[in-house]
């Protein structure tokens, strides 16, 4: 039955996905459906196995058991050209041989489309420029940057590779891990605030590695949580992120309430003494 | 507004460095031991006449001699910079990782066991080079530094030629002289016949190689990334490697090793245009010819009428350079 | 190429008419290979040399002339550019492209035969007496070079065990089979031990002490590179041979010692004179 939905619509599917760790199994059984439209944040605490999802997702990780499909094909079917029209990643930290200017490193995005004109580059190129907010680093070189500028200017270079697989395809899928990390607050709003739109869209599906709760809580459709030895938790934030699960998951006492300023939304707070 | 200015110094880069060859090249052709009048040499290229000797001289002494280091050099710095993206090391070179070790060493056992025509000798210096430039990559790829590729690199380079030396144990004085001649390099041997395949050989595989400057720069964001914007890989490494040892393994065959073109000429590119492989790979080639036809112009007439080696020129010149490099690349 | 075959009957004719005077200065010659110069000079033909290459040290004047490199990787152009009208090349000359390229430009290029044997040398002289209009030297100078071998070889062969040593980049390597050193040795009468080897070898203490030469032949440029005839006899390789102990330790000019050339008889009789010698230190060659 889920195939015959599958065929419809595009989408991400985890069926029955086992991901081990060299020995050790990070993720015993996940079952798992991503569509344009929606946005799922990942979560858990370190090493719980939230990058080799991504990764499996991405077409890095080989799967210990159970399959990935990627708009009803395989995900070990798409070779690599394939793979870079239809999905953008951006990872947790990128490090360059060679220095090279902003520009140039934004520009890259499009690589696996050398057949889009040079009009469209540009100007979708702009937007991502301006998503990012990443105008006044334009003319600097990559290494010059601090951390958090280079995170943006490597998701400005995804946007623009995310638009142009939208304009190909009609729909992209967008990993992110830990995209705000290195941002200060103004930055990961914005960064997040840009994912949202692009999923609002209703043509980008997201998959967001995040660290804070709060942000989840806020932006994500449903979350992920997963933990060491412990069945993933999926579903909407606010049936996910309950005080037990929070204290099983991450091993501290939280108390979750209402957002002051924003009643439909909750507040997680650590509450260990 | 801020992208076009970017554009056109690139584009004057190029252009530049297009009018340096040039005139090196008219420099190369028109002055050597044999003196011939520049006006006399001018006449004659617009259609006149000139003395049958000199005629001689240019035709089928110089003229080859500066196409062989045009492709040549070309090659040499084409095949540096592909290389040093791909093994992300700023020292790669095809002199430095063994591959020219590795097609001397072919060319030499081609030489010996067999009658050593001329597609042998080139076939044998392909697959030499090929296996010295993937065992120095398999090698380098143990350590995370530079340190572990220049150590494969000396490997393969002694593992060359000291097989080349037992295989040559029986010879005497004069043939000992000769390789030692030959691990110089010599751009002598140029004649047209050698042209008639090289030139086309070498555009062909350049032209492939320099199709790749996406995936070039691709790797310069890391494997991960390289992947995630479309390149296999394990594909990639071995067509760029193979590629990389199409296009020097034949040089090799007929000059001789010719050493630090491929490793200075990328790094001057780099400093001046950016790292960008869109401009690196053509400037490079462009620069790469330009670098051998001038340093085979010293050769010439540095001490007529004699001819230094050149891999000697270029050894007096690249090794400075490289020990500037070592000293200043803080990135290890 | 007409041009010289031109003059070359003209010259001939006119020496065979008793005139004897060739078109002197418009043959510009060019020697290549340090046994050829040394003939053309012996033949007279010096006048006419513009140019020689890097193994062309004797006589001490050939190194004034333009000097085009080794040999063996000749360039063409610039030996092209000294204008030569004959080139004699010795038939080891290279590589076989820049002769060609050099014929095509018209130069005529002769080869001459280059081996270490006395055949050899006799026709090398009469090749290069020929090319250069002095057929009618030849004879002469062959046969005071036979008369004089005969002399130093004398009528009894030592028939000694003998080794030529030179030290190269630190090393001390020995002479054997096929190298000019063993034909020297050969025609002095001796046994080089190392003739099975093929070419300029390292040695080693103990292969050496197993070959136990009587004689010993180093060139003067090795014996400088060590520090003295001392240091020679005391290096860990040489020290426990016969030749040693018998102080059968014979000096050689470089020249003398690995040129087959028509100072031979010169070479043969200081070998002679170093092995007859009952004098404590050995004769030491001096240029002349």
């Amino acid at each position: 039955m889920s195939s015959q939905i599958a065929q419809s619509t595009p989408s991400l599917l985890l069926q029955d996905v086992v991901i081990n760790r060299g020995s050790r199994c990070v993720l015993p059984r996940l079952n798992l459906r991503l569509e344009p439209g929606h946005l799922l944040g990942v979560l858990g605490p370190n090493g719980s196995g939230k990058t080799s999802l991504l990764k499996a997702c991405v077409g890095e990780l080989a799967l210990a058991g159970g399959a990935i499909y990627l708009n009803n094909q395989r995900l070990d079917q798409h070779n690599a050209k394939q793979l870079s029209r239809l999905r953008a990643v951006l990872p947790q930290s990128g490090h360059l041989t060679f220095d090279l200017p902003v520009h140039e490193l934004i520009q890259m995005g499009v690589y696996p489309f050398t057949e889009i004109a040079q009009s469209d580059v540009r100007r979708w190129t702009d937007q991502a420029i301006a998503m990012a907010d990443v105008e006044p680093l334009m003319n600097k070189r990559f290494a010059t940057l601090s951390g958090g500028q280079q995170q943006r200017v490597q998701f400005a270079r995804v946007m623009l590779q995310i638009f142009a697989i939208k304009a190909v395809n009609g729909h992209a899928f967008l990993l992110l891990d830990e995209p705000t990390s290195n941002l200060d607050p103004k930055h990961q709003g914005l960064l997040i605030r840009a994912v949202r739109e692009m999923v609002n869209s209703r043509q980008v599906g997201a998959l967001v590695i995040l660290h804070d709760l709060n942000i989840a809580a806020r932006w994500c459709d449903r979350v992920l949580l997963i933990a060491e030895n412990q069945r993933p938790v999926l579903g909407s934030p606010a049936t996910v992120f309950t005080e037990k699960t929070l204290k099983t998951v991450y091993g501290i006492k939280m108390q979750v309430s209402q957002h002051p300023a924003r009643p439909n939304q909750l507040l997680i707070l650590d509450n260990e003494h | 507004m801020l992208r076009l200015t970017n554009l056109n110094s690139r584009h004057r880069g190029l252009l530049l460095i297009a009018t340096g060859l040039c005139l090196a090249t008219l420099m190369a052709i028109t002055q050597g031991a044999y003196p011939i009048i520049l006006m006399d040499l001018i006449g004659w290229l617009l259609g006149g006449s000139m003395d049958q000797v000199a005629e001689n001289v240019v035709l089928n002494i110089r003229l080859p001699r500066v196409l062989l280091g045009l492709l040549t050099g070309a090659a040499l710095g084409l095949s540096g910079a592909v290389m040093q993206a791909l093994f992300r090391n700023p020292l790669a070179e095809p002199g430095l990782v063994g591959l020219s070790a590795g097609a001397s060493l072919g060319a030499v056992i081609a030489i010996v066991l067999t009658s050593g025509g001329l597609l042998l000798v080139g076939g044998f210096a392909f697959i030499g080079a090929l296996g010295a430039t993937f065992l120095a990559y398999t090698l380098g790829q143990r350590s995370s530094n530079n340190a572990g590729l220049l150590l494969a690199g000396i490997a393969i380079n002694t593992i060359g030629f000291s097989a080349m030396g037992l295989l040559i144990v029986q010879a005497n004085d004069a043939e000992l002289r000769d390789l030692t001649f030959w691990n110089m390099g010599s751009l002598a041997g140029a004649n047209w016949s050698i042209l008639a395949w090289l030139a086309p050989w070498i555009t062909v595989t350049s032209c492939l190689l320099m199709r790749h400057w996406r995936a070039l720069n691709a790797l310069l964001l890391g494997d991960h990334e390289t992947f995630h914007l479309g390149f296999d890989l394990p594909q990639l490494r071995g067509r760029l490697i193979t590629l990389i040892a199409l296009t020097v393994a034949p040089t090799v065959a007929v000059t001789g090793g010719i050493g630090f073109v491929g490793l200075v000429i990328p790094h001057l590119v780099r400093l001046w245009l950016g790292a960008d492989h869109r401009w690196v790979l053509p400037a490079s080639c462009l620069g790469g010819a330009l670098a051998l036809t001038l340093a085979d112009w010293v050769a010439r007439v540095a001490m007529p009428p004699m001819e230094l080696p050149i891999g000697l020129v270029t050894s007096l010149i690249g090794g400075p350079f490289f020990v500037w490099l070592l000293m200043r690349d803080k990135q290890a | 190429m007409f041009g010289f075959w031109h003059k070359f009957l003209v010259g001939t004719v006119t020496m065979v008419a008793g005139l004897g005077v060739a078109q002197a200065d418009t043959l510009r010659l060019i020697s290549l290979g340090g046994n050829v110069t040394e003939i053309i000079y012996a033949l007279g033909g010096d006048q006419w040399l513009v140019g020689t290459d890097q193994s062309s040290l004797y006589p001490l004047a050939a190194q004034d002339l333009p000097n085009v490199g080794y040999y063996r990787r000749l360039p063409a152009e610039g030996v092209a550019s000294l204008r030569p009208t004959l080139v004699i090349a010795s038939e080891n000359a290279g590589p076989p492209r820049s002769i060609e390229q050099l014929r095509a430009l018209g130069i005529t290029l002769i080869t001459v035969s280059d081996q270490p044997t006395v055949a050899s040398l006799h026709r090398r002289v009469n090749e290069i007496a020929r090319a250069i209009g002095r057929s009618s030297e030849a004879p002469a100078i062959l046969e005071k070079f036979d008369q004089s071998l005969a002399q130093a070889r004398g009528h009894f062969s030592p028939n000694m065990r003998a080794m030529t040593v030179v030290m190269r980049s630190g090393q001390m390597l020995g002479a054997g089979g096929g190298s000019t050193a063993d034909a020297i040795l050969k025609l002095a009468g001796l046994t080089n031990v190392l003739s099975s080897q093929a070419g300029y070898q390292p040695l080693s203490a103990e292969v050496v002490s197993a070959l136990a030469p009587d004689v010993i032949v180093i060139t003067s440029s090795s014996v400088e590179s060590m520090g003295g005839i001392q240091n020679v006899k005391a290096s860990a390789i040489l020290k426990h041979t016969p030749a040693v102990a018998n102080d059968r330790l014979i000096v050689l000019d470089d020249l003398l010692a690995q040129g087959f050339s028509l100072r031979l008889p010169e070479t043969i009789s200081q070998i002679r004179q170093g092995i007859d010698s009952t004098h404590l230190k050995s004769p030491h060659a001096q240029t002349h």
